[in-house]
């Protein structure tokens, strides 16, 4: 086998050994023609192409002063600490590794933080960096002032308590229930992480006696940090829709009845689903070998899932179970776009880079195209945001190659794939949207 | 914080929950490393023969170095198969009688005293010490979750935890450590053998035969709920807390 033909990790991971072999030049007795390969340079050329910039957003103005809240916060916690910890600060090697580590990653996530799109994504890169500074304070105020686990649990009861707090003035209310959806679906997610953190790191159920040492506390207290931060930008976005509002009504009921609404349509059109069938079962067309199999088996088996809404519904966290009303009906309807493409003879070729090109195209365009024509922007941004990293995620799984490697086209069938799911899920997003903003408006 | 590509796609048309939801817990110390079914194959839950949690052990160590700090002596002049075997199961680990606990050795480290002093105090009538020698990264020390044996094969599970932030240790380097651990009831140290160890990171783990229950959440009076405080892993302090079987 020339050296050429080793199988790289992405082959291996992509493809069973026979595969990769037969990928390999055409070796003798494998039976079959083998699969073209195509120019590696090429590939390279093709995944390096643009990718639409799609920032995360949310419909309120987050004041410039709340996302300097937290660059203080963290530059304040990251200046209690003597870094890089020495080995007479922290002794014990592994732990002063693993704190200047942490220090380090603190800095660079603030550093991160000021290189964002849009400052939701500001506050969310700036919570992680507030964990992580604390983490660093608090392994020096455990070394330097005895600081223990329950000299903490203060500070994770009074989290609890402003949680609770926060949840009984929190109230669906709004003048636009679609914009309101879009600034309490991340409300009720960040009230959620802080009240997970404030009572610290879950027990793992599977591991029992671990010890509390520099190391746990560090990550307790962490944890209230992020908790903490997640309920000051909750409060914060909370408080930014209310100050914009003229005139407002309670958005509860409509919220209620749009979720019964379209989760019984829902439910209806999925019915007949059963993720556990093979695709090859309900599309009707040879899709076998085609990159196209791949986005109708992760879609159709995920169809008909409809656990999150009910959970995040039973959990009173009404513009989550939207959300993930939105997300469900945006699977059914790109599994059905797909299927009738190619029930109506649409084959979805890879014979040549060139293929590739198309298809990745295809997926960029309709990303494109989608926030181009959506009736509702705030609606299918996320989405559409999603589906743009992914194409990044796709493209740096193709590539890179080597000069002159010839890439047989079976190790890539799969990111293909992913591409034409993009394509599919871009594609009927801005339908999904207009359904649900009908149904709340309605 | 980016999602893997398989998150994307599951939940990937996820809207602002991904941002709003970044909780990132990257941990090190709690990764399952080690752990795994370590293969000992049939039913995953059934309770082993013998269960010693939590036992009766010492441990020492000597820093910067994988030499073995207990040898089992040689026999002196010549001996027989038999004897032979003797000592071979005592290096394999077991320790079942006063004469095969003369026959260690055990270095001048911290704790060795302790360590003769523990095997002096068993009554091999009624219990036996199993020796584990191996080594453990120098910032880390190995707890004594528990041990599982029956009459052909023992097995250690144990915790790698850190020891404690003033310990001055260094990063990458090994120390050699030798567990004792004494066991109730006796075995037949020519039948018996070592099935190996399983280390968890950060913790024991909880048995597999109390795992369903524990996870069971309804199940609550069932759960694990011992919290040993951290160690000074550089004493040879006996651990013990009185749950056998």
């Amino acid at each position: 086998m020339s050296e050429d033909c080793q199988p790289t990790r992405r082959g291996v991971l992509a493809l069973a050994g026979s595969t990769v072999l037969a990928g390999c030049g055409g070796l003798p007795g494998l039976g079959g023609s083998s699969p073209p390969s195509l120019d590696g340079a090429r590939l390279d050329e093709i995944t390096g192409g643009d990718v639409p910039e799609i920032p995360q957003t949310v419909p309120v103005t987050i004041a410039a002063d709340h996302v300097q809240g937290h660059v203080d916060r963290t530059g304040t916690l990251l200046s209690e600490a003597p870094l890089p910890f020495d080995d007479s600060e922290l002794p014990n090697g592994a732990m002063r590794e693993e704190m200047n580590a942490a220090a380090e990653q603190a800095r660079s996530t603030l550093d991160d933080a000021e290189n964002v799109r849009s400052p939701y994504e500001a506050i969310a890169t700036l919570r992680d960096a507030r964990g992580k500074a604390r983490t660093v304070a608090t392994a020096w105020a455990y070394a330097d002032e005895g600081l223990r686990r329950e000299d903490l649990e203060d500070d994770a009861d009074t989290l609890a308590a402003d949680v609770d707090a926060f949840r009984d003035r929190l109230s669906y209310v709004g003048e636009d229930p679609v914009r309101a959806l879009l600034v309490y679906e991340p409300v009720e997610s960040l009230v959620a992480v802080a009240s997970q953190n404030a009572e610290g790191r879950p027990e793992n159920p599977r591991t029992t006696r671990r010890p509390e040492n520099l190391v746990t506390v560090t990550e307790f207290a962490a944890a209230l940090e992020r908790g903490r931060s997640a309920l000051t930008d909750a409060t914060h976005l909370f408080d930014r829709l209310h100050a914009d509002l003229t005139r407002s009504r309670d958005l509860a009921g409509t919220f209620e009845s749009a979720l019964d609404e379209l989760f019984v349509q829902l439910e209806t059109e999925t019915s007949d689903f059963d993720g556990n069938d093979p695709v090859s079962a309900v599309v009707d067309a040879d899709i076998d070998d085609s990159p196209v199999e791949v986005p109708l088996e992760y879609l159709h088996s995920d169809v008909a899932r409809t656990g999150s809404i009910t959970t995040h519904r039973d959990d009173g966290e009404l513009a989550s179970a939207l959300v993930a009303v939105h997300r469900e009906f945006t699977r059914l309807r790109a599994f059905q776009d797909l299927r009738d493409r190619v029930e109506s003879g649409e084959n979805y070729a890879l014979e040549s880079t060139e293929d590739v090109a198309a298809i990745r195209e295809s997926a960029v365009t309709a990303i494109e195209t989608g926030l181009d024509e959506t009736a509702e922007p705030g609606l299918s941004r996320n989405t559409l945001h999603n589906m743009a990293g992914l194409v990044e995620n796709v493209d740096s799984e193709i590539g890179p190659y080597d000069a002159q490697e010839q890439v047989p086209v079976d190790w890539i069938r799969r990111d293909v794939g992913e591409y034409i799911y993009v394509a599919a899920v871009a594609r009927v997003t801005p339908d999904v949207s207009e359904t649900v903003a009908e149904t709340l408006r309605s | 914080m980016a999602p893997t590509r398989r998150q994307a796609l599951s939940s990937g048309i996820a809207l602002l929950a991904a941002l709003a939801g970044c909780n990132d817990r990257s941990d090190t110390p709690e990764s399952d490393g080690v752990d795994g079914d370590g293969g000992d194959g049939g039913d995953r839950f059934a309770r082993p023969e013998n269960v010693a949690m939590d036992p009766e052990s010492v441990t020492i160590r000597e820093p910067g170095t994988r030499e073995r700090i207990v040898e089992v002596a040689d026999a002196d002049g010549e001996v027989n198969r038999t004897e032979r075997e003797r000592r071979r199961a005592v290096r394999e680990g077991f320790v079942t009688s006063a004469e095969a606990a003369s026959w260690l050795r055990i270095d001048d480290v911290d704790g060795a005293e302790t360590a003769r002093q523990f095997l002096d105090e068993t009554d091999f009538e009624e219990s036996f010490v199993f020796l584990d020698r191996g080594s453990v990264r120098q910032c880390y020390e190995r707890l004594v979750c528990y041990i599982t044996w029956n009459q052909s094969e023992l097995r250690r599970t144990y915790a790698e935890v850190y020891r404690d932030y003033d310990v001055p240790c260094t990063a990458g380097e090994r120390d050699s450590v030798a567990t004792f651990i004494r066991l109730q009831g006796t075995v037949d140290p020519q039948r018996i053998e070592s099935d190996g160890t399983h280390t968890r990171y950060g913790g024991c783990p909880v048995p597999r035969w109390r795992l369903e229950d524990r996870l069971e959440p309804e199940n609550e009076t069932t759960t694990v709920t011992d919290e040993a405080t951290a160690t000074d892993g550089t004493s040879a302090a006996v651990r013990h807390s009185g749950r056998h079987r």
